[in-house]
């Protein structure tokens, strides 16, 4: 208890400090163009909130990214297993997932752009970031499936589906939550620069966009700040859904009759 | 049908571990493998789990046979209970209930809802054997199944082997010849011709 109080106050005053510094800074610079401080990005927020469209374009990008990180994510767990079942298929994919991996963001946007148009680009542009990281950690987790269980449950002929909920699911978890982590933080980045790029209606994207055109600093750093914590909570679910999958869910680990 | 062994080798690249292994085991009862390291006690006994290839060799009488095994190493699911790595190889018609009262015949009760992984190598090598035990099999196969264990429980532990395998075919490997006494097993001597 006394140690969770220490910690927290260690955390609130790391945060002060970086706040102070962000506050001294807008205030040495000087110039609402350049640089904002926390106070009047707090007062930008509070005018955003109440505002029906704020709430619209949060909704349109989180559904727009989340559905891209989504589909990502099944798309690079279902590829990964065929992948370590068919050698065939992963040397198939492997130069796709390379080629996904290398070009850059903005080459995408672009090319969806032309292709697909700006309305379904956040959703195309995170699932083409994620796919292959899932897939990667996919990969990397069955591949380091415990040979001997795997040799054990062959000797007990356990079912596929047993060998799946035991064996490699417990393998694969901890690649794949390291995975998520890093995939959600990059789907909310690219999906919304996407959305700035593409700009379609009523999206976070177009918002940060005009407030670029009008040199309104203080809602760019008021829309940032509400990406982060969006971002912040879906990161949280889905690695709480995660966490629930390999400790959750046994049928016998209870306790007794 | 008895399981014969007739001309059984094997070599992993120079080493020859088996050379021309000749063996018969009776349709039940328990036979104790012998024989010093390195006289291919383990690869004899992978060999009939089908996990390893013989370089030569016939065995007779494994067709359509159902294995069991405690192997060399524990190979437990970590992060579960002992009682769901036995529920999750054991024969349909164990119940929850019978798992439980047969784990705790050789394990202390609140152990068998812990993770393995917080149980002593002791633990961890009883639920081995009673996971094997539970499992449906006509023949069953234990590497070393008694190491770890104290004096006390392993004696238990074989009064449960005993018990349990009535009437079934069982080939352990051992380096002890009270454990062939104590299991009323026959001896059979690996490298030695």
């Amino acid at each position: 208890m006394k140690e969770n109080t220490a910690r927290f106050g260690r955390r609130l005053f790391v945060i002060g400090f970086w706040i102070l510094v962000w506050q001294l800074g807008a205030h040495a610079v000087d110039n609402h163009i350049i640089l904002v401080g926390p106070w009047d990005t707090v007062l930008a927020l509070g005018r955003l909130i109440p505002d029906w469209e704020f709430w619209r374009s949060i909704a349109y990008s989180f559904g727009k990214i989340t559905l891209g990180f989504l589909s990502g994510f099944g798309a690079g767990v279902f590829l990964g297993s065929l992948g370590y079942r068919l050698t065939f298929v992963k040397d198939l994919l492997k130069p796709v997932m390379v080629l996904l991996k290398s070009i850059p963001v903005a080459s995408f946007v672009i090319l969806a752009l032309i292709w697909a148009g700006s309305k379904n680009l956040s959703v195309l542009i995170s699932f083409i970031v994620v796919l292959p990281m899932i897939y990667v950690n996919t990969l990397a987790g069955l591949g380091s499936t415990d040979g001997k269980l795997l040799e054990m449950a062959k000797v007990f002929r356990m079912s596929a589906v047993r060998k799946i909920r035991y064996i490699y699911v417990p393998a694969l978890l901890p690649y794949l939550k390291s995975g998520c982590r890093i995939a959600l933080g990059m789907s909310w980045k690219s999906g919304v620069a996407a959305e700035v790029i593409g700009v379609p209606d009523h999206s976070i994207g177009e918002k940060l966009y005009m407030a670029k055109i009008y040199l309104n600093t203080a809602d760019v750093l008021a829309w940032t700040l509400v990406i982060i914590l969006v971002s912040a909570l879906v990161e949280r679910a889905v690695l709480g859904v995660l966490g629930r999958i390999s400790f959750g869910g046994g049928a016998y680990e209870s306790g007794g009759s | 049908m008895s399981l014969v062994v007739r001309d059984l080798s094997k070599a992993f690249e120079d080493l020859q571990v088996l050379r021309g292994v000749d063996l018969t085991f009776g349709d039940s009862g328990i036979y104790c493998l012998m024989g010093s390291s390195g006289t291919g006690k383990t690869t004899f006994l992978r060999i009939l789990m089908g996990l390893e290839k013989a370089d030569c060799g016939v065995i007779e009488g494994v067709e359509g046979k159902r294995f069991s095994a405690v192997f060399q190493e524990d190979r437990l699911c970590e992060d579960r209970t002992p009682m769901e790595n036995v529920m999750m190889v054991a024969e349909r018609s164990v119940t929850r209930e019978a798992a439980q009262r047969e784990l705790c015949r050789i394990l202390p009760e609140e152990s068998i809802w812990r993770p393995v992984y917080t149980l002593s190598g002791g633990m961890k090598r009883r639920t081995a054997v009673c996971r094997a035990l539970l499992a449906s099999f006509d023949i069953l196969l234990m590497d070393e199944p008694f190491t770890g264990l104290d004096e006390d429980t392993r004696t238990q532990v074989i009064r449960y082997v005993r018990e349990r395998t009535q009437g079934k075919l069982v080939i352990l490997s051992t380096h002890m010849e009270e454990d062939a006494r104590e299991l009323g097993a026959e001896v059979v001597r690996l490298g030695e011709r």
